[in-house]
């Protein structure tokens, strides 16, 4: 025994009732090739990427097979002559996959008419979903504000309720209090740690000015020197040229 | 001077990652190996490797065969 997998499409003018009548009649055939149904997965109406019988739209279902390979070209065959059968694919697995795993694929029919599309086309579908979004984006928005308007209310009751009560009062106060320490020893520290940073910068911009004079003048002095090199090596050239000359 | 131009190493898809699933029955990724037209691009523009290549064209094959996508569609001329 061995492990298929029968992918075929069921013509559309077969609808509803008439999609599970044709089921139960390709699992006739395959109980006929000697074979086991393990799994049916009905997909339901896509468009076609190729007209089919002159059909555009197609019902997909997919099987999986137990059975031997002789009886499943039977199988095939009577597919074939089926007429509700617009197109079938039967493909040998080697191991049965988790049935639950088995993803439908997303119907893009929609956004594709030619069919044979390309990345490009995966770039215009997201643009879509995002103009679709943001034509939505008003209606969140209302309710939003719809739902706010009763928590709005609802905060109103809870202060009066706070209001009357001395303890919320006196609660209030303790929480406005703490706050109110924490916060001022807080600004002072950092008014504290502050002025000594800036201090610091101080200090540093003066030494940068103080090293920079320095710096200068050492490099031009050190110019100084190259220059005077350069010209006695060229005298010495200059000498050189002048007894290759005499010597001729 | 000579000049040369340097590209970066084209990786493959699917031993990027090993969670994308290469299968006839999800047209909406081998999508991204075929052109416009519906022509599976060969592997020096897609990086694919050559064992998932061969993987990859039985699939589209097959998706072909049940109309999941196109054998080919004039969408330049339409």
């Amino acid at each position: 025994m061995r492990n298929y997998e029968c992918l075929f499409i069921v013509n559309p003018n077969f609808d509803g009732d008439g999609i599970s009548t044709v089921i139960e009649k390709v699992t006739g055939y395959v109980k006929e090739a000697d074979a086991e149904v393990a799994n049916i997965q009905h997909w339901g109406k896509r468009r076609l990427a190729y007209q089919i019988e002159k059909q555009q739209y197609g019902n997909y279902v997919l099987m999986h097979l137990n059975g031997e390979a002789p009886k499943i070209t039977d199988l095939q065959r009577s597919l074939e002559l089926d007429d509700s059968v617009l197109a079938y694919l039967t493909v040998r697995l080697g191991e049965m996959p988790e049935f639950d795993k088995v993803m439908i694929p997303e119907d893009e029919s929609e956004d594709d008419r030619r069919g044979g599309r390309s990345r490009y086309d995966d770039s215009r579908s997201r643009d879509r979903g995002s103009y679709s979004r943001d034509t939505r984006s008003p209606r969140p928005d209302k309710a939003d504000t719809a739902e706010d308007e009763p928590a709005t209310e609802v905060d109103d009751k809870g202060d009066a309720d706070i209001d009357t009560s001395p303890e919320a009062e006196v609660k209030a106060e303790a929480e406005t209090a703490v706050v109110k320490d924490d916060s001022e020893p807080k600004q002072e520290a950092a008014s504290e740690e502050a002025e000594p940073v800036e201090a610091a910068d101080d200090e540093k911009a003066d030494a940068d000015a103080g090293d920079h004079p320095e710096s200068e003048t050492a490099d031009e002095a050190g110019e100084d020197e190259d220059d005077v090199e350069a010209v006695e090596d060229k005298d010495d050239e200059d000498k050189e040229v002048d007894d290759k000359k005499e010597e001729a | 001077m000579r000049f040369k131009m340097q590209y970066k190493r084209k990786i493959c898809k699917f031993c990027e990652n090993k969670d994308v699933v290469l299968d006839y029955k999800n047209p909406s990724t081998l999508r991204r190996f075929l052109t416009e037209e519906g022509k599976i691009l060969p592997r020096r523009i897609t990086g694919t490797c050559a064992s998932h290549q061969r993987q990859l064209v039985t699939a589209i094959k097959r998706a072909r065969n049940i109309a999941l996508l196109s054998y080919a569609s004039d969408v330049k001329n339409v």
